[in-house]
């Protein structure tokens, strides 16, 4: 402290500050991170390996991935349509005040609907649908199954616990991204539809609205839309088995794991929705009508 | 040191393939119920069926990690068919410890999974049929069928008897019992002992490790080898004893 005292104002200041400090942690937080990504990435190359490998596929792997997607997947559908549902009024209403208020013609509707729901609104949700229910429960089943010894009783088997556990989690987490993302799209172009033409925001026939939506629609979206849900998905997958297999102590730090799983998942699909836009659409705003 | 060899004497013979080996080893747990060796020597062959007694109030399954490669040894090795468990070839780890049956001590079962699934998952996932298999032991140890339920809703004793079909299943080389007649009514033990001998026939050999102080009378065919966990070491205490 005196050696700090001698120095100059601005330097003492930088002193107390302890610059080199902040640095240290700022360094440590972002290795920390590159450590997280790199043990994502880790783990999504082994689980690409594993899956094409045929031996992997034994009866109870099989089973254990028809039982997650029938969780994941088929269980999820009606809370992926209720949620596609809900934005799709959200959408139409926002669309009509914003035709109402520029006073630019009903034909931008469909368009924007498909732009808005195919680019980004039915991937995310369909994100956000898997992982409240099923990440989460993933890796609380995890967490719970690594402080019972349950995981290291497979290991005794002879059974991979990356093969049992985590190949089917997240292989089905992945199937199930891209198919409620498809279910969610339709449900809200479907709600989208029926609200605007219950309040004239929408006047023209099912079909020339639905020929107006794949008049636009190009394969560039198409090509968008398959990564983007795979990614997601693999990444929501990855983080919650991580998060879930890395537990360590007794069963009263499993909500804990269970409530920052949500929120990484939650984070990293954000961060892959926005960095996938901007790759593909090499620009920020989205929802630009051409 | 210690050094117990476990060699039939058959001059005749050839002396039969090791099976388990612990080279030097020691073991000292990480808690303080746990049983603890310090340099150790143990080989195990074909067909040979070894009591190890410990202590009451120690625990063995983490002495049972080790041999099946799950946890480290403090020092010296442990070879499985003479290959150890170093490195990161997994895949070979895990085709090693496929060749483990094991009764495990505590838990021993996937809560979400019922008996029947907890029973046949290694089996099925290593084995290409093991139908006739789970019939034949399923039958040999008095049960019609499989539990359905799940494991918290199974008795104790017949939880038990599951452990020994899911431990004896996909004719494994080496077969690990920690306490295997716990929970288990002891007129099972005839049955059980029977088994064992016929795996010994087979060339399995046999670790069964208890803390009861005497066992039923039972001539196990060829006859065991006796060893008592003590002062960190394992001492000889008879062979082909059958009654103590």
């Amino acid at each position: 402290m005196q050696a700090i005292r001698e120095l100059p104002k601005p330097l003492r200041l930088l002193g107390i500050l302890n610059p080199l400090g902040v640095v240290e942690a700022l360094g440590r937080a972002f290795m920390g991170r590159c450590g997280s990504i790199a043990a994502i990435l880790a783990v999504l190359w082994g689980t690409a390996i594993l899956i094409i490998r045929p031996s992997t596929w034994t009866p109870p792997v099989r089973s254990v991935l028809s039982r997650q997607l029938l969780f994941t997947a088929v269980d999820g559908v009606l809370s992926g349509v209720r949620f596609g549902a809900a934005v799709g009024v959200v959408v139409i209403v926002q669309a009509a005040i914003w035709i109402d208020t520029l006073g630019i013609a009903q034909g931008v509707i469909a368009p924007m609907m498909w732009r808005g729901i195919v680019r980004e609104l039915a991937p995310l949700l369909a994100c956000l649908v898997v992982i409240g229910r099923s990440c989460i429960p993933i890796a609380t089943e995890l967490a719970t199954m690594m402080v019972n010894g349950e995981v290291e009783l497979l290991d005794a088997e002879g059974v991979d616990p990356m093969t049992y556990l985590v190949v089917p989690r997240i292989l089905s987490v992945v199937i199930s991204v891209f198919c409620l993302a498809i279910i969610i799209a339709t449900s809200m172009v479907a709600t989208g539809y029926m609200l605007g033409w219950a309040v004239d925001a929408i006047r023209v026939d099912l079909w020339t609205f639905l020929e107006g939506i794949f008049r636009q629609a190009n394969a560039r979206d198409l090509i968008f839309f398959v990564p983007k849900t795979i990614i997601a998905g693999a990444f929501a997958g990855a983080i919650c088995c991580i998060d879930g297999l890395n537990v360590r102590g007794t069963m009263t730090d499993i909500p804990r794991v269970a409530s920052r799983t949500g929120i990484r998942a939650l984070t990293a699909v954000l961060a892959i929705s926005a960095i996938l836009s901007v790759v593909f659409y090499g620009r920020f705003l989205m929802l630009k009508i051409v | 040191m210690s050094v117990v060899q476990t060699e039939t004497e058959q001059p005749v013979a050839p002396p039969k393939a090791v099976v388990l080996e612990l080279r030097d080893f020691s073991f000292h747990g990480s808690s303080e119920n746990s049983v603890r060796f310090t340099d150790i020597n143990l080989i195990v062959r074909e067909g040979e069926l070894i009591f190890i007694q410990v202590d009451p109030r120690l625990k063995s399954r983490e002495f049972v990690s080790v041999i099946q490669g799950l946890k480290p040894a403090t020092r010296g090795k442990v070879l499985f068919q003479d290959c150890d468990w170093e490195g990161n070839d997994h895949d070979r780890h895990f085709r090693m410890r496929s060749k483990i049956g094991r009764v495990y001590e505590g838990h021993a079962w996937v809560a979400n999974l019922n008996v029947a699934e907890n029973v046949t998952l290694p089996g099925l996932h290593h084995c290409v049929s093991i139908e006739n298999d789970v019939q034949h032991w399923a039958k040999r140890f008095g049960l019609t069928q499989l539990s359905n339920k799940r494991p918290a809703f199974v008795e104790p004793s017949q939880l038990q008897i599951h452990q020994w079909i899911r431990a004896f299943l996909c004719k494994p080389s080496l077969l690990v019992l920690e306490q295997p007649m716990h929970y288990a009514s002891s007129t099972m033990f005839p049955v059980l002992a029977e088994a064992i001998d016929e795996v010994r026939q087979a060339g399995c050999a046999v670790l069964w490790i208890t803390n009861n102080p005497g066992f039923p009378d039972h001539s196990f065919d060829p006859s065991a080898t006796y060893l008592r966990a003590e002062s960190e070491n394992l001492v000889a205490f008879g062979e082909g004893m059958n009654d103590e």
